[in-house]
């Protein structure tokens, strides 16, 4: 009898345990999986707005978050509800304000993690973050965060939180200059919601404002950033690359390479050369990125296209022994089903560059993830950045730094790299990738090339001089034609000829008429 | 067979070859253009030039605009076209004379392409007349209405005449030529008596010619050529030569108008193409060569790349790199420096724009529209015999182009000669015209070699198939007339 009990009792208590567990799977798949709903009032592009959108999504994208975009005027009603993990509002421009009453509602009513950047939290907004605003004019603030502290642009209003619980986390201080007490937190996090008065897409604002978002979105990480040359391609001075990566060698600064290629006139010179170059990177243990091409008149039919120009790029490459560990592209390719399924998830890594021109073939604003999603900022922007030894950033990132065109900028481009004090990403330690193009498939692991599963060792010697190249097979009736036009050059000059001495005869022949 | 002669007396009696040639391009381009399936040439990415600067757009529709099917329908802009002249082009009057046609007799808000062919067949008829007449002169015998014939199948070719449904510029071109060539003809054979209006047409149509397209510029050195035969007009005063002087000059001014006005971006792009489609091409691996030139032999991997990449580009041409390191780095001196140096590759990229040289069909584009249910990209065959002969016969060297022209050249030096000699007008005159458009056929094609490399090269060479068929048809019409050699016989004959 107590055998039975026993075994009812295992019996209830294995299908409890298995609706609990099945609840909260439930639960996870609504909050816990990765989906985010990035609403924006206007891109506001006069203040450059947009490129706080870009850098926000290219955030989250690095977090690992799949991040939906929509402007807030487009919000469907409902759409909260579609098992998002949460969902931030950005205030681009106050001004414009909040308008869609529908979005609004919905997201009073949603239970998931809410976050607001910029201007214009509502009541409902401080009621559930259990603060108070205040808005502040005219003042010059200082952002400090741990040891760090980032001067910030002169403000003419920003809303600051008070009375911030206990309970609550905050992220960095916004101190006023002048009046040594007067201190608001940055970052606020209270249970699920979050705020943040301002966003920048740069320093140390950004740095602290990425720590805020991936704890509020529970994907805290710290890592070191990778320090990548952009602007690279098969038209750069090489030589001047190729001294770039040597200082950086001798410097101990590990490098990777943002570069461009192309997919035709593989067999020049040109080519050989370039790719000598990209060898001797790798040789180094620096790592590359392949860089997207841009966009000219490409539609919406050349999906295909595009899918086999990457894998041209990655088959002449691989030939030719440069093995790239993932893909960089500009932050609109993610949000673009064309350009997001042909091109980026061919590789597990990514890097995903600021925007400079934005061409859409098919705007989804879907973002996907990837293994690992860098964000691509540049290096510049973190100078001023006291203690960058101890720095950690929230989420896979590049510090970037254009590729220099003239010895002048060589040199300027050294001297930054020396003066800078990050602890850099170490590919050979930190990277672990893969892409896989039409058949093939290329991987990096513990500073080793795989090709198609097979270790292969950088040969710096591969004799591209000496490679056979296929001569091309005459074309049928080649010779033919050769010999056709020639003939009739002969021909045409013979008939010329004759026709010269035909009219200087019968010149004569006329004129003598006329003397008899 | 009497009733047969009889017919035929009547028929000569009340339709000259002129009239028959007009009656029967008239019937054929508008069974071309009007009558269903209705055919054009569709978009290659052009036609904005046109469209934009003359208040049209395009109206949206689910499927692509561009190369597959011929768009009838467009939209008028309602209020202010704040688009910018694009090019400057004479192809601006026959657009707007299309627009206000559709105004008065379509519609305010949609422009149909029809109307654009309408105004273009209306020009072109009295041009085929004026053609005709100039070839077959006043006589009325079997072969002058063979000669009529053969201008309906030349000039009213489907390959010409699909260019009046599109907004390429080359109908005007084409129109404009025909004038031009008649009128000169015409005042060689003295057919008219008020020579001034004849002149006037000349003047105006070459001026028309040259502003239509940037790259007819260069012509007006061939068109100075052509008019050289004006002065030996009988009977000039001083006014009338002073006029013709003056004229002339129009025609100078008008070419170096239109190479003042090409804009920035269009030299750009054909200095970025000469490169990347003429200096690289046709050899083998231009990398050390274009480094012996003192350019990145880097750059060598830009083969075959167009300034506006039709679909995906490693670099963008107008980026800052780019026009610091390749673009500002050379000029078309440059470019004719190095085919100096590199003779071999120079002819056979000249080889390859003689290539195709006679086929004058548009090959990029379909002839029809989607309605029609064709086929994208789809080719019309009705009308094109002539084109399509010529394109598959016309021996594709530029050596034999060269030898074509010399041998005309010769051909007519002889009875310019002998008509000079005799005080005569007509062979001199004739003789200008076929040197300026020898000229034409030999030099287009190097022009457009270094301007542009091969890019586009059939709507570059567009004047050399046109001059080299009126330089046919007159041959074919001289030897009917028995006016190759001696120019005064068939005249004392018919008298």
């Amino acid at each position: 009898m107590n055998k039975i009990y026993l075994f009812l009792l295992t019996v209830v208590f294995a299908i409890t345990s298995g609706a609990v567990a099945l609840t909260s799977t439930a639960h996870a798949s609504e909050h816990g999986n990765g989906r985010v709903l990035l609403v924006y009032d206007s891109q506001n592009t006069v203040k450059q707005g947009e490129k706080k959108i870009d850098t926000l999504q290219r955030m989250l994208t690095g977090m690992g978050l799949k991040v939906t975009t929509v402007k807030e005027s487009e919000y469907k009603k409902g759409e909260l509800n579609q098992g998002y993990q949460g969902v931030i509002t950005l205030i681009n421009w106050k001004q414009a304000g909040l308008v869609n009453s529908t979005f609004i509602h919905d997201r009073n009513q949603y239970d998931g993690i809410k976050l607001h950047i910029g201007e214009g939290l509502d009541e409902t907004e401080q009621h559930q973050l259990q603060v108070e605003l205040k808005t502040v004019y005219q003042q010059q603030l200082i952002l400090d965060d741990e040891q760090n502290t980032e001067i910030l642009p002169f403000i003419t209003r920003m809303d600051v939180l008070t009375g911030v619980p206990k309970k609550a986390q905050t992220f960095g201080e916004l101190k006023n200059q002048s009046i040594k007490d007067e201190k608001y937190a940055y970052g606020v996090i209270n249970q699920h919601q979050g705020y943040l008065p301002f966003f920048n897409n740069k320093g140390l604002g950004l740095i602290t404002a990425s720590k805020m978002i991936a704890t509020l979105f529970d994907r805290q990480q710290e890592t070191k950033p990778l320090l990548t040359i952009t602007g690279v391609s098969p038209y750069s001075n090489l030589k001047m690359l190729d001294k770039l990566s040597a200082y950086c060698e001798d410097i101990g600064v590990p490098l990777a390479i943002s570069t461009v290629t192309v997919d035709k006139n593989t067999e020049m010179q040109a080519y050989k050369r370039f790719t000598r170059y990209l060898r001797k990177i790798e040789d180094r243990g620096n790592v590359i990125f392949l860089q997207a091409p841009v966009i000219g008149g490409a539609t919406k039919a050349n999906a295909m296209d595009l899918s086999e120009l990457f894998d041209n790029y990655l088959l002449n490459l691989a030939q030719n022994q440069i093995y790239p560990v993932g893909i960089s592209a500009q932050g609109f390719w993610n949000q673009d089903r064309i350009l997001r399924n042909n091109a980026l998830k061919k590789a597990s890594y990514w890097m995903m560059l600021p925007n400079t021109k934005t061409v859409y073939l098919d705007q989804d604003d879907q973002a996907g993830v990837s293994e690992r999603s860098y964000v691509a900022l540049s290096a510049a922007t973190f100078n001023k950045i006291d203690h960058q030894e101890d720095v950690r950033f929230a989420m896979p990132t590049a510090l970037t730094m254009k590729m220099p065109d003239s010895d002048v900028k060589l040199q300027n481009l050294k001297e930054q790299i020396r003066a800078m004090d990050f602890s850099w990403q170490d590919p050979e330690e930190e990277i672990s990738s893969k892409i896989d193009f039409a058949s093939s498939g290329l991987a990096y692991r513990n500073g080793q090339y795989l090709v198609n599963g097979k270790e292969t060792e950088i040969d710096m010697h591969l004799d591209v001089e000496a490679s056979t190249k296929p001569k091309a097979k005459p074309a049928l009736f080649r010779g033919f034609f050769k010999v056709q036009g020639r003939i009739i050059t002969v021909f045409f000059a013979i008939i010329f000829t004759i026709l010269v001495i035909f009219i200087a005869l019968g010149r004569k022949i006329y004129k003598r008429m006329f003397k008899r | 067979m009497n009733s047969v002669k009889k017919a035929w007396n009547t028929f000569q009696k009340h339709i000259s070859p002129a009239a028959m040639a007009t009656i029967l391009a008239a019937v054929i381009c508008a069974m071309i253009l009007f009558v269903p399936p209705v055919n054009g040439y569709a978009d290659n990415g052009d036609f904005y030039r046109a469209m934009l600067s003359n208040g049209i757009y395009r109206l949206p529709t689910e499927h692509s605009q561009y190369i597959g099917f011929v768009e009838t329908k467009f939209g008028i802009l309602k209020y202010f076209n704040e688009n910018n002249v694009a090019v400057f082009s004479s192809q601006a009057l026959f657009v707007k004379a299309a627009v206000l046609l559709n105004k008065l007799f379509y519609s305010h808000r949609y422009f149909d392409i029809r109307f654009l062919g309408i105004v273009y067949y209306v020009a072109f008829l009295p041009g085929v007349y004026l053609l005709t007449k100039a070839l077959a002169g006043t006589w009325r015998r079997i072969r002058n209405y063979v000669i009529a014939i053969f201008v309906v199948l030349i000039f009213a070719d489907a390959s010409f005449i699909l260019y009046f449904n599109s907004f390429f510029a080359e109908p005007g071109m084409l129109i404009a030529f025909l004038y031009a060539f008649a009128s000169i003809i015409l005042l060689a054979r003295g057919c008219y008596s008020k020579r001034w209006k004849l002149l006037l047409l000349y003047f105006i149509s070459i001026v028309l010619l040259i502003t239509n397209k940037q790259q007819n510029a260069p012509l007006a050195l061939s068109f100075g050529v052509v008019s050289m035969g004006l002065f030996f007009l009988p009977g000039l005063k001083k006014q009338k030569k002073l006029a013709i002087i003056g004229g002339v000059v129009g025609i100078m001014g008008a070419g170096i108008l239109t190479y003042s006005l090409i804009n920035k971006e269009f030299n750009d792009v054909n200095q970025y193409q000469s490169f990347t489609h003429g200096v690289l091409m046709e050899t083998g691996d231009p990398s050390k060569n274009i480094k012996k030139s003192g350019l990145s032999e880097q750059f060598a991997l830009m083969r075959e790349q167009n300034y506006y990449a039709k679909t995906f580009d490693t670099v963008d041409p107008s980026s800052a790199y780019i026009r610091k390191h390749l673009v500002g780095k050379y000029n078309f001196a440059w470019i004719v420096k190095y085919y100096a140096q590199n003779p071999q590759q120079f002819l056979r990229l000249l080889d390859v724009a003689s290539k195709d040289i006679m086929v004058t069909q548009v090959k990029a584009v379909g002839d029809y529209t989607k309605s029609s249910g064709k086929k994208a990209g789809q080719q019309s065959t009705f009308f094109t015999l002539y084109s399509s002969l010529a394109g598959a016969f016309f021996p594709g060297k530029y050596a034999f182009l060269c030898l074509l022209a010399l041998t005309f050249i010769i051909v007519y030096a002889v009875s310019a000669y002998i008509d000079f000699a005799a005080g005569r007008l007509f062979g001199v005159m004739r003789f200008f015209l076929v040197l300026g458009l020898m000229t034409i056929c030999v030099f287009v094609p190097i022009v457009s070699i270094i301007g542009d490399g091969d890019a586009d090269l059939a709507k570059h060479l567009f004047m050399v198939p046109l001059s080299l068929d009126l330089t046919f048809i007159m041959f074919i019409s001289d030897i009917l007339n028995g006016q190759l050699w001696l120019t005064e016989q068939e005249e004392d004959e018919d008298e």
